[in-house]
């Protein structure tokens, strides 16, 4: 018998799982069947049901459970089996349940992947996965326009604005992603909007939760939570969808007064009340891949596509694979911070999907997407044939 | 079969360290604190064995009271027996008083093996394994590198890593002490629900040295700091390679490597 | 009272003498003229006539301990025999490397004989009635002096890579060999095996340009870059051990005090912080490049050309420039 938490954990995932009919329509939806060209047989009912087995049967331990580990922690958080059990089966929360089986398995020191524990030990110590210093996350900003950069207010501990731009860890600390920040900045600089930055921000908390560490997640949540209440803006809008998702739906005491939006929501809104208007028009033909944590988990599609389409106009294409639809970058769900085994990788498999819709730019609304792009481009040789830009990127130079 | 662990909490250093007053320590006081990297491979080695045999582990260590985050942190991996010989804070305490403290410790209880880390992050003076396999007057063994055989009650059988890629393999009869490198395993993670859990329902067992029959103004040490210092940036040969632009760094870098005739 | 004479030991690993044990005598060489001390060697071994006869060309007093249990290195035999020696001639100070074998002596032979030890010293000085020597701490980033606490016997390993070689040979030196039964002594541990170095795929020690990675790498998936970088110098790919030990790369691209001593023309660090464990494996290079986003990088003190950037912003130009160059 272990420790009662731990028992506690085991329940909800047994009681979650036991639901499950294999009737195996997840399967079809799930990015790891096509980066591993099915071979991988797991699926999410696969790897809920090894869950539950190795709870079952109490085989967690020595290599069992690393195999176990390895199969559990190559699910990139898509979500795009809980869509499909919700729409066609008994609406079990796969994702749910796979991120409660790597609690599990974190609790019980099996998890995380080796080369992740780092990422915790560096949100804990610094507030960031990429092992930067703290105190030098507002750098960016000398690095940006600097007539932008002057007019970002840098909240203190008691100011207060209207809306809070939360950068995210990627985009402070990314040098190769500098400019969506800084493109956001310029954009709402024009629009004249009321906004400012932490001076003191750290993790949404969203790697730590994804890999199991709900201790740590619970930490960055209560701080940050603390740090919202007192600048007391009207909403929050952030650049990484997997900091929107984290604050909309995982923060247990967020401040209901406190509006959560993507940036691309935000900024389509201001098209829709006439604020923002798109002067120069994308000659260059664009596709939009749909981050999941924006597409798939929050079912926000539309707004980055009224941006696109304004931007671009006729020269805006489709990918087959959309929406709902959209395949997964294989970024998420921690998988940015290993090496995880693909026979065809996905991020070179959504570019293809790209080039095949006539595409010469990819856009994206996520930096983790964006850096998962550009690799699959470079891995893939297309560097000639196709850019990834973000949708700030593309904004700026528009408005 | 009882195993002992010796470990040392030490400062994170990152980013531009900071010295006390006095000019002969690094000031800790706001840094945050580990288990020392060599300790965790030597826990994780302690670990292991648990795993593979009846074993009861114990860690001690000698610090003032945060160090008593390092023990829980050890009890929630799994040892046993957390021990904390508490010192005052910022005092200097050189290997000889360390190993002394642990050594009172360590020989009032039955054990076949100790481990400590090879050196510390902070000092790196790799002296305290050797110095308490002497004062228990035990055989050692450093730097190894993996255990390949262990039996109870006889021996057991290591692998030390030497320089240029040569090892060396011995058996010590027990008990015995070896001091561990890293990279002999992989160190498993200790979750902040599992310490927070185990802050609330293990003990550390605390003791003085007054207690271990130890008068601390009685224990010299053999080495103190007189002053410590930042070292300046770079040496007399050193070209610092400026420029506006990552580019125009790499470029300016290229020249002079061209220049030298070095490419 | 001691006697006003340096003992320093040498160190030899299967029939060859290490190079550390004549840096080792040049500093205890400089050691002498400073503090007026008289110079002696000491080396235990098995059946190494052709080795003493190495260093005797360079050593003015070589005591050589012969016994065939000293035939491989074991922590209690080398100390028991070098207590025994120490106590017979009561030197003022016992010069080491701060290799593996040396630090292991330095502790246990200073716990055993109970007078103060320096570990991992870059100089010595006798100072206000003490000895001093200088250290690193936090893996270079802090430097100290710290005192020993007496002035008496003091024993002091010396960080390899820090002194200068000895190169001149001197008259013949007396050779003072004295056999030892260990046979009576009953030790506690019992050597089996020496592992020779295990060829590899890669043996990154014959080639003229080595790239380094470490930490700053990042990750595993990084590592192409770096490929392409050392690919286009037509070098070879090396790395410090976390790298090593996290995986990212195969021990046999380890350079460093437990990996590879390289010697390069050019040695490019590219986010490799610079401990000394890892310096020691390439401070020979001809030319030495560092580039880290630190700039308080001990990498620096011993680099030739640096740069202060990010190593995935300088690397990529690089990259660029020089398959410009050679197209």
């Amino acid at each position: 018998m272990e420790e009662e938490y731990i028992e506690e954990i085991k329940q909800e995932i047994i009681e979650a799982t036991s639901k499950c009919r294999i009737c195996m329509s997840c399967y079809a939806d799930c990015p790891l069947q096509e980066s591993t060209r099915g071979y991988v047989t797991q699926g999410p009912t696969g790897i809920t049901k090894a869950i539950y087995y190795g709870i079952l049967w109490d085989t967690l331990a020595g290599k069992d459970a690393e195999e176990l580990r390895d199969i559990v922690y190559a699910c990139t958080t898509c979500g795009a089996c809980v869509a499909r059990c919700e729409k066609s089966a008994c609406g079990i929360k796969v994702v749910d349940v796979i991120e409660a089986g790597r609690k599990l398995l974190v609790e019980k020191m099996i998890g995380p992947l080796p080369d992740q524990i780092k990422v915790l030990e560096s949100l804990d110590q610094e507030g960031n996965p990429y092992d930067e210093l703290a105190d030098k996350r507002t750098k960016w900003l000398e690095s940006i326009d600097k007539e932008d950069a002057k007019q970002v207010k840098v909240l203190q501990d008691s100011d207060t604005v209207e809306n809070l731009l939360f950068v995210g860890c990627t985009s402070s600390y990314d040098r190769d992603l500098v400019n969506i920040p800084g493109s956001i900045v310029k954009a709402f600089n024009k629009l004249k909007i009321d906004y400012g930055i932490l001076n003191d921000e750290k993790c949404c908390g969203d790697p730590a939760l994804r890999l199991g560490e709900v201790g740590l997640f619970e930490d960055f949540s209560e701080q940050n939570t603390e740090r919202f209440k007192n600048v007391k803006a009207k909403r929050v809008i952030n650049i990484c969808p997997h900091g929107y998702h984290t604050f909309k739906n995982n923060y247990a005491d967020f401040p209901s007064d406190l509006e959560v939006m993507h940036y691309t929501e935000f900024l389509a809104q201001q098209i829709d009340v006439g604020t923002l208007t798109i002067k120069t028009k994308l000659n260059q033909k664009v596709t939009y891949h749909d981050p999941c944590y924006l597409g798939k988990r929050n079912n926000s599609y539309e707004a980055p596509r009224k941006i696109l389409n304004n931007i671009a106009g006729d020269n805006f294409v489709e990918m087959k694979r959309n929406r709902a639809d959209s395949l997964c970058c294989g970024g998420g769900g921690g998988r940015m911070f290993v090496e995880v085994e693909e026979v065809d990788r996905l991020s070179e498999t959504r570019v293809r999907h790209a080039l095949e819709a006539g595409a010469e730019i990819i856009v994206t609304a996520c930096p983790w997407c964006h850096i998962q792009l550009s690799d699959g481009i470079k891995t893939s040789g297309n560097e000639n044939k196709i850019i990834v830009k973000d949708m700030a990127h593309l904004l700026a130079d528009c408005i | 079969m009882d195993v002992v662990v010796t470990i040392r909490q030490t400062g994170i250093l990152r980013g531009n360290p900071i010295l006390t007053a006095d000019e002969k320590s690094v000031d800790i006081t706001k840094l945050k604190r580990h288990i020392n990297e060599w300790d965790q491979y030597a826990l994780e080695e302690a670990l292991r064995i648990k795993e593979r045999k009846e074993a009861g582990i114990t860690v001690v260590s000698v610090g003032d009271k945060k160090t008593e985050d390092a023990i829980y942190y050890c009890l929630a991996a799994g040892v046993n027996e957390g021990i904390l010989i508490e010192t005052e804070p910022s005092k200097y305490l050189d290997s000889w008083q360390i190993a002394s403290l642990l050594a009172r410790v360590v020989s009032e209880r039955p054990y076949d093996l100790v481990f400590s880390g090879v050196q510390s992050e902070d000092e790196g003076c790799a002296e305290v394994g050797a110095i308490l396999a002497r004062m228990l007057d035990i055989p050692l063994s450093s730097t190894v590198i993996g255990i390949k055989s262990l039996i109870e009650g006889g021996t057991i059988e290591i692998q030390n890593e030497l320089e240029e890629g040569f090892y060396h393999i011995r058996t010590l009869e027990l008990p015995a002490l070896i001091t561990i490198q890293t990279g002999i395993n992989q160190p498993r993670y200790v979750s902040s629900l599992r310490l927070r859990n185990t802050k609330k329902k293990r003990k550390i067992t605390k003791v003085s040295p007054e207690s271990l029959g130890i008068n601390m103004m009685e224990l010299d040490c053999k080495k103190m700091p007189k002053r410590l210092f930042i070292p300046e940036f770079g040496s007399a040969k050193l070209e610092l390679i400026d420029g506006a632009s990552s580019n125009e760094k790499a470029n300016s870098l290229l020249g002079r490597l061209y220049d030298r005739g070095v490419l | 009272m001691t006697n006003e004479m340096i003992l320093t030991l040498i160190e030899h690993r299967n029939n060859e003498i290490r190079e550390v044990s004549w840096e080792l005598l040049a500093a205890a060489e400089n050691f002498c003229s400073q503090f007026s001390l008289a110079m002696a060697t000491v080396m235990l071994g098995h059946d190494c006539d052709s080795l003493i006869n190495e260093v005797a060309k360079r050593a003015s007093i070589l005591y050589y301990l012969e016994s065939e249990q000293l035939k491989y290195y074991s922590c209690d035999r080398y100390c028991y025999v070098l207590e025994s020696l120490i106590k017979k001639l009561e030197p003022r100070i016992i010069v080491l490397p701060h290799t593996i074998q040396g630090m292991e002596i330095g502790a246990y032979l200073a716990a055993g004989l109970k007078v103060p030890y320096l570990p991992d010293c870059l100089d010595l000085a006798f100072e206000s009635g003490s000895w001093q020597g200088i250290r690193e701490l936090y893996g270079g980033k802090v430097k100290g002096e710290f005192l020993s606490s007496s002035s008496d016997t003091l024993i002091i390993s010396l960080r390899p890579g820090t002194f200068d070689y000895f190169d001149a040979g001197n008259p013949e030196g007396e050779i003072l060999k004295e056999s030892i039964d260990l046979n009576t002594k009953k030790f506690m541990s019992r050597f089996i095996e020496l592992i020779q170095p295990q060829p590899g795929d890669v043996d990154i020690t014959k080639f003229d340009i080595v790239v380094g990675v470490g930490r700053g790498l990042g990750d595993k998936e990084k590592i192409g870059l770096f490929e392409q970088f050392a690919d286009a110098l037509g070098g070879t790919l090396a790395a410090s051990r976390p790298v090593v030990d996290m995986g990212w790369l195969p021990r046999e691209r380890q350079v460093g005090q437990s990996g590879k001593t390289v010697k390069p023309k050019l040695y490019i660090a590219c986010g490799i912080s610079g401990a000394s464990q890892h310096l020691i494996g390439m401070k020979g290079a001809k030319t030495i490049v560092g580039i880290n986003a630190d700039p308080n990088a001990p990498i620096f003190n011993v680099a030739d050309f640096g740069i202060v950037g990010d190593i995935f912003e300088v690397i990529p130009p690089m990259i660029e420039a020089i398959k410009s160059k050679t197209s």
